[in-house]
Order: structure tokens, then sequence, then C-alpha cells
């Protein structure tokens, strides 16, 4: 069973269309990355789920049900850490906490063992009694995770929940939600940062312009766009039939030289680094140095998305 | 100019405040000033008019003729013999005095006064204007004085006749005119008023506006933005504080020429010296209000708390500068409080220019000029601080631009 | 619910905005009243007059007039406080010169032959009170006139009447025959109107809980308002909660600010502090719906709608009669007019429901005023409930 599922989703607003019959569908256990440029329609999306925004078209289902505003059951099964900071700047940490784990949990000694669950999760246990506004970037970004996922949710959507955290924090949130999915937790994880997604999740999605462009495990994601890995080498003085000729190779997709570097992106292919070396030795010329970087998501992103600006 | 330009904008996307402060209140204080009704002038004294109502229980003829005493004093109102329509009338001041008639009155009052015993009571009620109240009843006490003293003297009399010479003894009233003074109230006075009670206009208004500017364009990261550019520090501020002036001088603006249009027969009355003053005092008045809004923004506070304390102020400054009540009926310890704030020595300043003659003496000019430098000293006092507290603020932690710099430390 | 109840008034009470506005603001404003009143009302309302009065001659009618005016002049609750001048140019003078001073001359008396006749002062301000005392002072002569016309018709008719000492004693001694008596249950100073036109103007300005509350309730106004409005509590349930919470902040704050001003001010506000608290509850609703309503309106931000509701309640009490005199006249001069302008006015209502308690023995009128006020309320909710009730948006 599909603990998500999205079914030709239109959201139109005014003339623009920032969903356009988009699909999706995440099953139990997954960590789904969702990612997209600025304004592709991540958020919107996540909106609808949650419905919080009207739509125009388009079925969503959570848990196999079909969601409405009223479905109060099936917002119990669900967490959220919206990407910004949303807390009371007048609550303490802990009642903020509180707050909006009773939103779920009614039951006030339930709740009182998920709120410290919570505050140990993120590490707050220092700063209980401090205001919102007492707090790093870092901490508050912990905050609004804790606040988000204290009522223990089956689903949890996480929407750029780094941006703005220092690498220590930033590796304690990506190690506690995998924590959390090893406790059996669904996660939808939306984020710019690449080696993230590529880190944590299971399955990914990249969508612009309202639409799903592709979908499919990091690996599947990086056959699918035919990227090999890239080259460097230092060569000295390298003659440019032998850029030519290493340009020219069925692999290689370009080769450029500096002087001193010559630097080749591949197509995905078994004996990339094989197929160059062969043709410079032709030229008599042996690479001092030889670095290899397999292909990462950030390139299959912008293959995917292009590399214009965005606006 | 880039930050004066950004500082106007940013005044128009907030422009509910000067419009509910600067534009609504002036109105209000446009009509306030309307409905002002000065004493008579000239002429004939006329008496005061109020309501009276008689319950006449007894209908005898002494009775009815206490109405007519009253006739000349006020109009007779019907109110019906209940408790509530008595509650009803002097709750609602439908009436300033309700007189109770009991049954038999008439005999008895008749009878007490030639048995040499004092007459029998009525009950009256008096409505909140108690001064009117004591007025008809001074009016009751003169017309059975009368009629006392005719049953005395004719103990055969009946009461018919009794009544009709009693009548016709408080019908002969005193002579009375007005006598002209030179601080005879004028329509000076209404555009007196309104320049009055504009304190709580400008003070409210021009606070809450410079209290905005000041919480926009201070919140830490965009001044520290606008800091770290090329535009020199100076600059920077003068630009800002150019904006901030010429809004409050907007504000002094349109509430003068409001003032100038409502009351077009004040401002003829009035001596070119005498308006070219009252513009100055009120200038002189709204910098007090700018350099609250400064202080405001340099405490960082923020719009809501400009908006409380602007208002709160206002009212204050103008309560106690006489805007609500006049001041001349106030205790002298509440005088000497009232000196203590602005609006007293903004009013001193209006009250001596609305009567400013056309070519006033170099003193008459001084004294006014010694209210606007009392009301200059406030404002640079505030400024003072203000900039006490701007320089304290570097100093802490949130000036840094990183709130929690205290907290990261502790970690 | 009981938990967005607890942390809607936690966060409430510690909004510094907030609290300035439902605490602070009737506190400090009422203290300034209680100061500026307090001693008003000690000093006693009637203070002699003072008049010049031109030395009659010592013609009989001329003593008789003296006599007169010097037991106008006697004793603690004299009415006139009279100066003898010997001429009527100096009378002029005096009061011109005095005029426009706190404590001028009324006007000056000269008797012309058997008659007094009397100078009003003209007015010195936009004021009745010149009228009122210049009233009194024609009133205290007419009654001179009146009595002396009295004793000629008398001596006319027979010489010997005045012999008679009782109608003798009669002439200069007043009946005073009418009893001040309260048909109402407290007996109100002109002050009370400030009071209860300022709690009125007070109780509105607690909207601001109401605002507050609803902008960070609403998906669309706030992230905070999102984040909340996906939470699993029941939509109905957060509202009913949330305006809860606002009303019992907005409640408490204005009941503290009746006691204060009750017990600590000694204001009068008559014998029922029930229904004064009835009243205190009443218009802490309609201060919260009012807040609420205004929370509707889409487009404005969060201080905007602050200065909107700022400038309704400042509107809404200058027909209350808060700003002074004149106003108290206007507003009685309107409601006289046009009834349903009151209906209509939430601090003209409050201040009404105040003063019913203090008048009437009878609970009608303040039931009415509260039913009115309930109406107003419900009508205000009902504004406000689309925008409320509301969970998905089009764009948030």
């Amino acid at each position: 069973m599909d603990v998500v599922s999205v079914k030709n989703l239109v959201k139109r607003y005014g003339n623009t269309i920032a969903l356009d019959h988009f699909n999706m569908s995440i099953a139990q256990g997954e960590v789904f990355g969702l990612l997209g440029p600025n304004g592709s329609g991540k958020t919107t999306a996540i909106n609808c789920i949650f419905q919080l925004l009207t739509y125009d078209k388009g079925e969503i289902e959570l848990f196999g049900q079909p969601m409405s505003p009223t479905r109060y059951d099936l917002k119990r099964r669900i967490g959220i850490v919206p990407q910004n900071v949303a807390v009371f700047e007048e609550l303490t940490v802990r009642e903020n906490i509180d707050y909006f784990c009773g939103l779920y949990i009614e039951d006030a000694k339930q709740r009182r063992t998920c709120v410290e669950d919570a505050i140990g999760f993120v590490g707050l246990e220092d700063y209980v009694k401090h205001r919102p506004r007492k707090l790093s970037g870092g901490l508050l970004r912990r905050l609004n995770i804790a606040c988000g996922i204290a009522h223990k949710p089956e689903l949890a959507f996480f929407d750029e929940p780094t941006v703005a955290v220092d690498p220590q924090s930033r590796a304690s949130i990506l190690e506690g939600i995998q924590r959390m999915n090893a406790e059996g937790m669904t996660v939808v994880y939306t984020s710019h940062y690449m080696e993230e997604v590529e880190d944590i999740c299971s399955r990914i999605m990249i969508m612009d312009k309202g639409r799903t462009l592709a979908i499919g495990t990091n690996a599947q994601l990086k056959v699918m766009t035919g990227i090999g890995e890239r080259i460097e080498m230092d060569v000295l003085s390298l003659p440019e039939a032998a850029r030519a000729k290493v340009q020219g190779l069925e692999c290689v997709q370009s080769a450029e030289y500096d002087g001193r570097v010559l630097r080749i992106v591949c197509s995905s292919g078994q004996h990339n680094v094989a197929d160059v070396l062969g043709v410079l030795r032709t030229f008599d010329m042996q690479p001092g140095r030889i670095w290899a970087e397999p292909p990462t998501l950030n390139d299959v992103f912008l293959e995917i998305t292009g590399r214009d600006l965005r606006d | 100019m880039q930050a004066f330009k950004c500082a106007l904008r940013v005044m128009r996307a907030h422009i509910v405040f000067p419009l509910v402060y600067i534009v609504g209140l002036s109105f209000m204080g446009v009509f306030m000033a309307m409905s002002l009704v000065a004493g008579q002038q000239s002429g004939e004294f006329e008496p005061a008019h109020g309501e009276f109502a008689i319950v006449d229980r007894d209908d005898s003829a002494l009775s009815g003729g206490i109405a007519d005493a009253l006739g000349e004093q006020g109009d007779a109102v019907d109110i019906a013999d209940s408790r509530e329509a008595f509650q009803d009338a002097v709750a609602k001041g439908t009436v300033d005095y309700l007189l109770v008639v009991p049954e038999g009155y008439g005999e008895a009052f008749m009878d007490a006064v030639r048995a040499g015993e004092e007459p029998p009571t009525m009950d009256t009620m008096f409505s909140y204007y108690s001064m009117a109240g004591a007025y008809f009843d001074e009016a009751v006490s003169s017309y059975l004085s009368a009629a006392r003293s005719l049953a005395l003297a004719q103990p055969d009399a009946g009461q018919d006749a009794v009544v009709a010479e009693a009548l016709d003894a408080v019908g002969h009233r005193a002579q009375a005119s007005i006598l002209q003074t030179e601080t005879n109230a004028s329509e000076a006075d209404r555009f007196a008023f309104y320049l009055t009670w504009s304190t709580y206009t400008l003070f409210a208004g021009v606070t809450v506006c410079i209290g905005v500017l000041t919480a926009t364009l201070g919140r830490t990261e965009l001044r520290r933005r606008a800091l770290i550019s090329p535009m020199p520090f100076l600059s920077y501020n003068l630009q800002v504080g150019l904006a901030c002036l010429i809004v409050t001088l907007t504000a002094w603006a349109w509430s003068f020429a409001i003032g100038l249009v409502a009351f077009p027969t004040a401002i003829a009355e009035m001596t070119l010296p005498g308006i070219v003053w009252c513009a100055l005092s009120v200038l002189a008045f709204c910098m007090i209000p700018l350099g609250i809004g400064f202080l405001l923004g340099q405490c960082g506070a923020s719009i809501a708390v400009s908006n409380a304390v602007g208002n709160i102020c206002g009212m204050v400054v103008s309560f106690l500068g006489g805007a609500w009540v006049p001041l001349s009926i106030m205790s002298p310890e509440i005088i000497s409080v009232a000196q203590c704030l602005p609006g007293y020595w903004y009013n001193e300043a209006v009250q001596l220019s609305v009567r400013l003659g056309s070519a006033p003496s170099s003193e008459a000019v001084m004294l006014i000029a010694q209210q606007l430098g009392v009301l200059l000293l406030f404002a640079a006092a505030i400024f003072a601080a203000g900039l006490v507290v701007s320089r304290l603020r570097t100093q802490t932690a949130e000036a840094g631009g990183n709130a929690a710099a205290e907290a990261a430390l502790t970690v | 619910m009981w938990n967005t109840f607890k942390y809607t008034l936690l966060w409430l009470v510690r909004s510094p905005g907030i609290l300035v506005w439902s605490l602070l603001f009737p506190l400090v404003l009422s203290t300034v009243f209680m100061l500026m009143f307090g001693p008003l009302e000690e000093m006693g309302q009637l203070e002699p007059l003072r008049v010049a009065v031109v030395q009659p001659n010592d013609t009989p009618e001329g003593e008789a007039f003296e006599s007169f005016i010097d037991a106008m002049d006697e004793g603690d609750d004299r009415l006139l406080d009279v100066t003898m001048v010997a001429s009527e140019d100096e009378a002029a003078r005096l009061v011109r010169d005095s005029a426009g001073e706190d404590d001028g001359y009324v006007g000056y008396v000269v008797l012309d032959g058997a008659q007094p006749r009397v100078s009003v002062a003209a007015g010195s301000s936009l004021s009745d009170t010149d009228d009122l005392n210049g009233s009194v002072l024609v009133l205290i002569m007419d009654e001179y006139t009146s009595r002396a016309s009295l004793v000629r018709d008398l001596i006319e008719r027979d010489p010997a009447v005045l012999a008679d000492p009782t109608v003798m004693a009669s002439l200069f001694e007043p009946v005073r025959a009418t009893v001040q008596v309260q048909v109402t249950e407290g007996q109100p100073k002109e002050s009370t109107r400030f009071y209860y036109a300022m709690l009125g103007m007070t109780a509105l300005f607690g909207g601001n809980a109401g605002l507050a509350a609803c902008v960070r309730l609403k998906g669309n106004s706030s992230a905070l308002g999102a984040r909340r409005s996906i939470g699993a509590t029941s939509h109905r349930a957060a509202i009913a909660a949330t305006l809860l919470a606002s009303w019992a902040l907005s409640f408490c704050c204005l009941a503290i600010t009746y006691a204060y001003m009750r017990y600590v001010g000694g204001v009068d506000f008559g014998p029922n502090d029930a229904a004064c608290l009835a009243v205190v509850a009443a218009a802490s609703l309609v201060a919260i719906s009012l807040g609420c309503a205004i929370s509707a309106i889409p487009h404005v931000p969060e201080e905007g709608k602050n200065g909107i509701l700022t400038g309704i309640v400042c509107f809404a009490s200058l027909f209350a009669g808060l700003y002074g005199q004149p106003t108290m006249e206007l507003a009685d001069t309107i409601a006289a007019a046009f009834p349903p302008a009151t209906w209509v006015n939430p601090a003209a209502q409050i201040s009404q429901a105040f003063y019913s308690i203090m008048y009437y023995d009878t609970a009608a009128p303040l039931l009415e005023h509260l039913a009115i006020l309930a109406a107003m309320a419900v009508v205000l909710f009902l504004l406000s409930a689309r925008s409320l009730r509301r969970q998905r948006y089009a764009s948030i």
C-alpha cells in the first residue's frame, strides 16, 4: 500500500500552472527525496497534500484513504517540518513543542514523554526554557523539527529542514531522520543540497514546472541521464590533436585542456579511464596524476532541469 | 537619495497609519471643535434653558403654578408617574430637574403656612448636570416663598388668588444684559480648541508613523546592510532623518491646513502674525512626537509597541494639555503635573497666538517664543535620550545581527 | 482544545504588544482620569460667584438691597462673593479686567431705583459654564426683584401687613420645600461618564488580542497559522479555544481595570459587582469579535489591521462621549436625533450598560444593553466566520 498517492494533481494560480497533472506515490518506509528548482512546485504539492491549498483537479490519498481538510484521523498520522520556522516567539522551546505535539496528542501524560523524546532527539535539552529569539539559526531549525515530529508521525514531510544550518547540526539532523526512518517512519524530504538527498533518500523524484521529470533511485537516475564520471589528468604540453582525439572518443562528452590539466566529462560506460589513457599513450603522453569522480546527483539534477538560471 | 526614497516607500506601504491617525483623528478634531457652543456675546442676557418635568399628583392651583413659574427657565417635559420612568428620565438626561408634587400638597402647604409650621416637602431628582437641577430648584423655592408670604398676608385668600399673585410676583425679573469684554469668546477660540485637540492627533500620528519607519528601517539586518554599503554613515542617517522630518512636516501641514479650511471665520478674525505663530506652535509641538518616534526606534520597538505608546502618551499629553477637560477647573496639583508635559506649554502658546494683534509687541512675541522654547527643550531632551539609547544598543549582542551570539557562546 | 486554550493564553500574556493594549493602556488612562477628577470632586460643586456690586444709596430701597446682598455673601454655603464698588464704571472695569481669568467676575449688579440691573460678562470661552454662572446670578437678582414687587403689592393693598412679624420674616426666609431624593441606584458624578466611556474604549482596544490570535490562527495569514491548521486538532475546536483564550485575557485585563477603578480610584459603579462583571464580560466579547472581524479584512498586513482597529475604537469612543464635554453633548444630540447610532456603537453600549447598573433598580435596561452587545458580537463573529472557518486557500 502506498502511504502517499497523488494522481493527476492540477493547481493553478491565475494563469500560472503550479502543478500540471502531478503524480507521486510513496511507499511505506521510504525516504523519498523531492527535488526541483525554486518555484518548481514542491511546497505547493506538499500544501495540497495537507489540504492547506485548494486544487483544481486530482486525487490525494494518504494511507490508502482520500484526504480532506477534516480527516483529522489521517492528519494525526502525519507530521510536517515547514520550510519557514513557524513557532510562537512568545513560548519557550518546551512550550512550543508541547503545543504542537498537543495538536496531535491530547493525553497530557503521553504527550510529556513525546515532548521529552523530541527534545532529546534534536538535542535541545539545554535550551528548553529559552524563547526562540534567543536561539541561533541551527538551534531554531532543530526546534522547528522537534515541533513537527514530537508526536511520532508515521509519515513526515521535511521541507528544506537544513537551510542555513552549520555542518554539525546538519549531520545531526540527517542522522536523526535516518534513525526515525529506521524506526518505521516514512519520510518525504525536499532540499537543495544534493549530497544530503543522495545520502539519505532511497528514492528521488526530480520535478520542475509542476511536473515529474524523473524518478528512481540515485543509481537509476544516473543511468537514466547517461552521465558518467569526470576525469582530470595532469598532463604537460598536450598537443591539440591529442585533445581532439580524446574528444572524439565515444564515451567522452567534453574534453578541455588548460595547459596543465585535461578535464574530461564522460558518458556512462565501463572503461572510460582506460579508453582515455589508451588515446594518450598513442601520443606517448603519461599523465602525472589522475582523478576520476563518479557522477553526482548534482550533475544529474543540472542535466535534467537544465543549467539556465531560474527566476 | 536612495535611503530617503526607500523610507518614503515604506511609509506608503503602511499608509493605513497616517490615514487613521492623522487624517481620521484630525477630522474628529474638526468635528468636535465645530460642536462647541460659545457663551452669549452681546445684547440681552438669556438665562440658561433646560428641561424640567413636574409630576403633579395633586392637581391643585398651587402645584399647577409651579410649571408656570418654571416656564421662564425651561421647557416642561411629560414624564409618566412611575419609578422606571423617573429613572429613565434622569438616566438619559431627558430632564435636568424632576419634581414630584404629592397628593393634597396645595392644601397642606396653605394649612402649614397659616399655622406657622414648616411647609411639607416635595421630592426632586436632578440629572447628571446637577447645576441645572439646582437652578430649577431655586426657581421653585422663589415661587413657593412668594406664595407663602401672600398666604400669610391674606389669611382669607383662596389658593387660586395666592397662586395668581405669586406668579405675578415671580414674573418680575431683573434686567440683564451682556457686558462685552476684551476677551470675549470668539470663533478664534474654536480654532484654538481644534489646535489643542490636535495634540492627540499629532502626538499619536507622528509617533506611530515615525515608529513604523524606524521599526522597519531599523531591523538589524537591514540596518547592517545599509551601514556596510559605500553610502556614508552620516548620509544614510541624514536621509532617514529627512524622511522622518518630511513625514512630520506633512502631518503638521495637513492638520494645520484642515484647521484653516474648516474654520474660515476664525481665520478671518485672526491676524497674520497670530496665524503664523499658531503654525509655529504646532510645528514645535510636532518635534516632540518625532523625538518619541526616534527614541522608540532606537529602543527597537515593534510597530505594535509604537502604536500603543503613541496612543497612550498622546491621550495623556492631550488630556493634561486641557484638550478634553479645561485645565482651569483642575486642581493646582494637576496643573503642576501638567506643566511637566508638553501639552500645557503648547496650549499656552496657542492661546497667546490666537489673540495676537496685527503688529504684536516684542514682549508678546517673546512670551510665545518662550513657550515654544520649552517645547523644543522637551524635543531636544527626548532626542538626546534617543541618542544615548542608540549608543547603548550598538554595544549589545543584538546589534551584532546574531541574536543568538550570547546563546551560541554558552554552547 | 485545552492545549490550544492554554498556549494561546500563554503567548498572549507574554506578548508585550497585547498586554500594553489590554492592561497597561486602561490602567494608565484610568490613573490619569482619577488624578484629574479626584481633587475636582473633593472641591465640591458650587463655588461662590464673584460679583461686583455698586454701592447703593441710602434710600430704603438701597438699604434693603444691600442687606439682601449681604445675606447672599454670608455663611459657608454663600452663593455670592461680593466686591462693593463706588460706581458702575468701576464695576465694569473690574469685570472687564478679570475677564478670561479662571475666577473672573461673573458680572456686576447695580440698583436702578428699586430694580437691580445685572450685567453679565460675555462668555470668554467656548463652554456653557459661563452662561450657567450668569444665569445663577440673574436668577438671584430675579428673586430680589420679584420679592421687591411682592412687598410693593402688599404695602399697596394694606400698609399694615408688614407689621405682622410672620409676614415680615417670611419675606427673608426662603421656603425650602424640596428634598433631593435619589430615584436611581446611584447618583453619578459628571466624571462618571468619562470613566464609563473610557472603559468602553479600553474594552474595545482589547480587541487587539482577538486580532492577533485570529491572525495566528489562519493558514493564509502567517506561517504559524499554516502550520497550526494542518495539525490534527479539529479546526472548530481550535477556533473556539483561540477565541475563548483571547476573550479570557481580555476579560481578566478589563476586570482588573474595573477593580482598580472601583477599589483604588473609588469610582462609583453602583451596588452590583456581578452585574458590572457581566458587562465586562460582554464588552470583552464584543472587543474580541471586533478584532476577529477586522482580522478577516483581506490584503492588509497585521499592523495595518491594528491601525484600523484603533481608528474604529477612537471613532466609537467619540460618540460615546469620551473626549470631553463638547463630545458628550454631541453624543447626546446624535443619540436623541438618531437612536440607531448608539445601537451600532459598541463603546456607547458598554458605557450605557454601566450606566444602567448605576441608574436602574430593574435589570431590564441592563439586559437590553447586554443583549445588544451580544447581538453585536454575533454579527461580528458571523462577518469573520467565513474567513475563520476556512481551512483551504487558493494561495498562501
